[in-house]
């Protein structure tokens, strides 16, 4: 049976047993909404609605899509787009949750959570029993940071959403109070501190601040327009063995000197990151320019040293 | 359908014969772009229908599938127009903000859970992203994954060897003498530094070391079970002072805080691997002094003397 103008016409029939696939792919449907689907043009359940809905039960049955009814109950045990999942993918689920029950609330905690639960409502039967028998791990420690700042955190993501400019004073490594203008970018994780990635337009570098080391945030009052963002190159020579094992950075472009050494050039890493990375490498590294920065490493090591009494 | 079939011919009252060819329809645009006549002839030589179907009949049923919330793409190809599903209402669908959530609770779980997990989260982001289809979490789970470039199966080996501390036989691509067999004791896999480390006890200098995972080339051979007890290892205590650090700092296994000054902590260090705790000491600038050993001590001011000696032509 054929409806509509031509270039529109559909069949009852192709429609009815994909709307039944819809019910079903809920998991549970009543018999009471199923049979409704096979009711006559007034809406009435007959006889003949009865055996409608055994034969496209059964098509469904040699399509693939599994679906047992107990207690006036269609349950949903497999069908073709179903996910099934084992124990140990179950228990990843569950180390994804108990992570993201720690993440601060905002859009990315929200996406998660509509990924996780669309992920679940397409398990298949068996999967959905698996899940309530495995326990989400408890043995790590995700919390490692969260609980203690759980509110700057949140703060923080606000910001990055609004990506208003920003004021931002915090605490350097060096103990330093250090006031910036700066653009929030993302909320980052290093060695287990949560930090606030933020780009300075003045200095042309982005900065991660541990968000524990922020002593206040304030947007600015007036509304910059963002500027692009254009970072200053860092160039550093590696040498020594050290030039034979280093690892070439995504966002940096490596040149090879005849006496083995290696001409890096670093585009965009988080300047405190680089320094403490270029300093790990002892002598067997040199930063080449910009001067300012060479003169700031210099310091560095003059003032190591000090605490050597040298 | 076989239960359907009677002297090899289906029992169509059984069934709902044009919900059936709608169904298998929807199957074959899922699978692959068709052009009509393909479709027609998947249509007459299938066992169950072999039946010609017409152009007009394939529209009708398009059209149902479109109506239920398929969106059916076509595409125009010398032989003709191929037609495909590109979505449709059962299937899973991970939006642009939910894979970069996704991204998000990887760098999480980088920090915290330990590499069997991740690997086995890796494994399993990219298994789902393959079961649904998305293009684009596979895309994203590639970029940011830490073991790319590294056999999974090796890595599975790995953590399985770490776990009883099984003597191992590594084929190492070492940056100064290229690839070497490397006898250890693996201990596990750590993640550090945005990168995955073996660590072990090496049998050739009896010492504690880590070697960069995406340099193991494979496991040449897997020994008898040997205690780290078996091997003699020469420790070296190392006190350190840290001060005025504003984001905690990260102990490793082999530290523990000795005492808590007002303004910094002491630190020891009971390692094999001095050259590991340098660098590890080097990093914190001038927020670190070591205290002792003397020869330790004399060693990172003799470093930190060369540095020095690098900028000062300025």
């Amino acid at each position: 049976m054929t409806k509509r103008k031509l270039s529109e016409k559909y069949n009852d029939s192709c429609i009815r047993i994909f709307e039944l696939i819809k019910l079903f792919a809920r998991g549970e449907a009543s018999f009471s909404e199923v049979i409704k689907l096979f009711a006559n043009e007034k809406g009435e359940v007959s006889q003949i609605s009865n055996v409608l809905l055994n034969k496209y039960m059964n098509t469904l049955k040699i399509y693939g899509i599994d679906v047992r009814k107990s207690k006036q109950t269609y349950v949903l045990h497999k069908m073709p787009f179903s996910v099934s999942l084992n124990e140990k993918e179950l228990y990843i689920v569950g180390l994804i949750k108990n992570a993201m029950s720690l993440m601060p609330n905002g859009k990315n905690k929200k996406s998660l959570q509509n990924f996780i639960s669309n992920l679940e409502e397409k398990y298949d039967y068996d999967t959905k029993m698996l899940s309530a028998m495995v326990a989400p791990s408890a043995n790590y420690d995700l919390a490692f940071y969260f609980k203690k700042f759980e509110h700057q955190i949140e703060d923080c993501e606000r910001y990055c959403q609004e990506g208003k400019p920003i004021e931002i004073c915090y605490i350097d490594s060096e103990g330093n109070r250090v006031k910036m203008e700066a653009q929030p970018q993302e909320i980052k994780y290093h060695d287990k501190v949560v930090c606030l990635g933020v780009y300075n337009p003045a200095s042309s570098f982005d900065f991660d601040i541990p968000v524990g080391s922020i002593i206040y945030i304030r947007t600015c009052v007036q509304n910059k327009n963002k500027s692009r963002k254009v970072y200053t190159s860092v160039v550093f020579k590696v040498k020594g063995g050290l030039a034979k094992r280093y690892k070439v950075r995504e966002w940096e472009s490596a040149e090879t000197l005849d006496d083995g050494s290696l001409i890096i050039t670093n585009k965009g890493e988080d300047i405190q990151t680089l320094f403490t990375r270029l300093f790990k490498y002892g002598e067997c590294c040199e930063i080449l320019s910009p001067k300012y920065l060479r003169k700031t490493m210099s310091k560095k090591i003059e003032k190591t040293l000090k605490n050597y009494n040298l | 359908m076989k239960h359907f079939k009677k002297n090899n011919t289906v029992t169509y009252n059984l069934i709902s014969y044009t919900g059936f060819k709608s169904l298998l329809l929807f199957s074959l645009l899922l699978d692959a772009p068709h052009t009509f006549e393909e479709i027609q002839d998947f249509y007459r030589t299938n066992e169950y229908i072999h039946e010609e179907i017409s152009f007009d009949t394939i529209r009708v049923y398009m059209t149902s599938l479109k109506r239920i919330g398929c969106e059916i793409a076509r595409k125009r190809y010398p032989e003709g127009s191929r037609y495909h599903i590109v979505s449709h209402p059962f299937e899973f669908k991970v939006d642009a903000d939910q894979i970069k959530a996704v991204t998000k609770i990887y760098k999480i779980l980088l920090q915290s859970a330990s590499v069997a997990d991740l690997f086995a989260c890796d494994t399993f982001l990219r298994d789902l992203a393959a079961k649904i289809g998305s293009k684009e979490l596979l895309n994203i789970i590639e970029k940011m994954s830490v073991f790319n470039g590294v056999s999974s199966s090796l890595v599975k080996e790995l953590i399985e060897c770490s776990k009883d501390n099984r003597k191992i036989t590594i084929l190492y691509n070492s940056p100064q003498s290229g690839e070497k067999d490397i006898q250890l004791i693996a201990n596990g896999l750590s993640y550090k530094d945005d990168k995955i480390y073996l660590n072990g006890i090496s049998l050739e200098y009896s010492q504690e070391t880590a070697y960069l995972l995406d340099r193991i080339k494979d496991i040449s051979a897997i020994h008898e079970q040997k205690s780290a007890e078996d091997v003699e290892i020469k420790y070296t205590t190392v006190g350190y002072e840290l001060s005025n650090l504003t984001t905690g700092a990260a102990l490793d296994e082999n530290e523990k805080i000795v005492e808590i000054k007002e303004d910094s902590i002491l630190i020891e260090a009971y390692t094999s691997n001095l050259f590991m705790l340098k660098r590890k000491i080097l990093s914190y600038g001038p927020l670190c002094t070591v205290l002792y050993p003397e020869d330790f001590r004399n060693d990172i001011i003799s470093t930190l003397k060369k540095m020095q000696e690098e900028y000062q032509n300025d």
